[in-house]
């Protein structure tokens, strides 16, 4: 890639006007391309995630920390307010749904600004388009990585029994790190040509916290989660959680995660597909 | 060996966010085109022209003629309506000094950015980075954030980056406007060197003198048509005349 980037044979092919003309190959291409690209993707996310923290004293540890009080208030407000049976077990619920809400919330909230975000560099540099993609992965993985500690820390700490099954998790999170890349793809287009999109993302995600089973258990409101089954983000946080807590594999959540996956990122790629070489116009 | 032919290139460049409601396309019939419910601006019309190495072109016209566009269609950047472009050679540019460029991150680490995104190898950063330092004259600023640094010492880098390894073909957008004449007298000479070495540079600006000094071929476009590509003093005194015609 980088060969062909810097030695290459510019053969731009034509771009049609207002037809549908699908360029799938090249999209594929892009991706791939893109994902070679990992010293790129990997420099410039590092220092975007170091750089919010630059001159504050304890730098990116303040993520951690804000995560680490607001799971501490959560618990000492939650658990006695809720009377659960088995405060230990509701502690170790809050403490991962919690860590898996926060993750998928800035994932989605932070997707339609994709490529808005790296405008100056999509302008200035002939780089395949999902390397900014990926970039943004990186950052959630970053945050991902520092908040987990606070998990671990919280979980040894209530002494909660952890299976060896928990380690259904591990593909758990990798699935959905591909979501990810998937939800920012197509997000991220829908989000460059139409900027109400940001803000409506924002808007939707706040009430989404409280239909999302994170600070309740489905046990205590069945008729609730009989509509509330259909939240894709419910089933996205169980399939981390219940490894974890139960040592299960919830089938039916991989399942429908699987769908969501599918629909997202055929309906991504197709975008991609069609608007690739556009997307540069519209910043 | 840097060769760059276009080939009837047409680009029709969308209107959008509202900009597409707040214009009315029957006031500007000569640059805006509505195509089905869509409107575009006309940026570059059936432009055809072959640059063979060891030139140096200068783009020159008036605002909005199509300079940036058509420098952005040879980086790869835009892609046309259509027509297309051949180029052989390594291509290096420069389209503004705000593009880019991470500004929280110091002068050093930016140089490591672009060299990354470049496909530079640790090895050639490592020694390419003093190199870049002692042409950009930033001393120690160096390694202080980008956004510290005033307009002339953002482009100095910039250039030195660009420039830094040779590339066979350049690309400079309205680059050195805030150089000061001493550093465009050092750009100047880098520039002139690449193309003896069989390079090709495109320089598009408004800065008549320096496009003179620099370039001895030149392109005029005027809203997106090519009006004249040749001898640069031909081709300025040919746009003299016509907007002498127009302006009068």
């Amino acid at each position: 890639m980088l060969d062909s980037q810097n030695y290459r044979q510019v053969q731009v092919k034509q771009q049609s006007l207002s037809g549908f003309r699908m360029q799938p190959k090249a999209a594929f291409n892009d991706i791939v391309q893109g994902a070679l690209l990992w010293r790129v993707w990997l420099s410039l996310s590092w220092q975007e995630f170091v750089s919010t923290y630059r001159r504050s004293l304890i730098g990116v540890f303040w993520v951690m920390l804000s995560f680490a009080a607001f799971v501490f208030i959560k618990l000492t407000i939650f658990s006695s307010l809720l009377g659960a049976d088995d405060v230990r077990y509701y502690d170790a619920y809050l403490v991962i749904g919690f860590f898996m809400w926060v993750f998928s919330q800035q994932v989605i909230m932070s997707a339609p600004d994709t490529f808005v975000s790296s405008s100056g560099w999509i302008r200035s540099e002939a780089l395949p388009l999902s390397t900014y993609i990926y970039k943004m992965v990186m950052r959630e993985i970053y945050n991902l990585l520092f908040t987990f500690v606070v998990v671990i820390v919280a979980l040894i700490y209530l002494q909660y029994p952890v299976d060896i099954k928990a380690l259904y998790a591990v593909p758990a999170i990798l699935f959905l790190l591909l979501n990810a890349f998937a939800i920012k793809l197509l997000l991220g287009i829908i989000g460059a040509r139409i900027r109400d999109i940001s803000h409506l993302v924002k808007a939707v995600m706040l009430p989404m916290m409280f239909l999302t089973p994170i600070f309740w258990m489905p046990s205590q409101m069945p008729n609730l989660m009989k509509v509330l089954w259909w939240n894709p983000l419910f089933h996205a946080i169980e399939i981390f959680r219940a490894p974890i807590l139960d040592g299960a594999f919830p089938t039916e959540s991989w399942i429908f995660m699987g769908v969501v996956f599918a629909i997202v990122s055929v309906s991504g790629f197709l975008l991609f597909s069609r608007l690739r070489q556009r997307i540069v116009f519209w910043f | 060996m840097a060769q760059i032919d276009a080939f009837n290139l047409s680009l029709h460049y969308p209107l959008t966010g509202g900009a597409d409601r707040n214009i009315n396309a029957d006031r500007e019939p000569d640059s805006i085109v509505t195509v089905g419910r869509k409107k575009y601006i006309l940026a570059l019309r059936d432009v055809t022209f072959s640059i063979q190495k060891g030139q140096n072109i200068g783009l020159v016209g008036r605002n909005g003629s199509g300079k940036s566009t058509l420098l952005r269609v040879l980086g790869g950047i835009y892609t046309p309506t259509s027509g297309q472009v051949v180029s052989t050679g390594k291509i290096s540019s420069l389209y503004g000094m705000n593009l880019g460029i991470q500004p929280d991150a110091t002068g050093r680490e930016n140089i490591v950015f672009r060299g990354i995104i470049k496909g530079w190898s640790r090895e050639e950063l490592k020694e390419r980075i003093p190199q870049i330092i002692e042409f950009s004259e930033l001393g120690d600023f160096i390694d202080l954030p980008l956004r510290t640094y005033s307009d002339g010492m953002r482009m100095r880098l910039l250039f030195a980056i660009a420039t830094c390894f040779a590339p066979e073909i350049l690309l400079l957008d309205e680059w050195i406007g805030a150089g000061d004449a001493n550093f465009q007298k050092k750009a100047g000479k880098r520039m002139n060197d690449l193309v003896d070495e069989a390079g090709i540079t495109v320089v598009a600006s408004h800065n008549r003198s320096l496009i003179q000094n620099v370039c001895e071929q030149g392109i005029w476009l005027d809203r997106g048509v090519m009006r004249a590509y040749g001898p640069i003093a031909e081709v300025y005194k040919e746009m003299d005349a016509h907007f002498a015609k127009v302006d009068a």
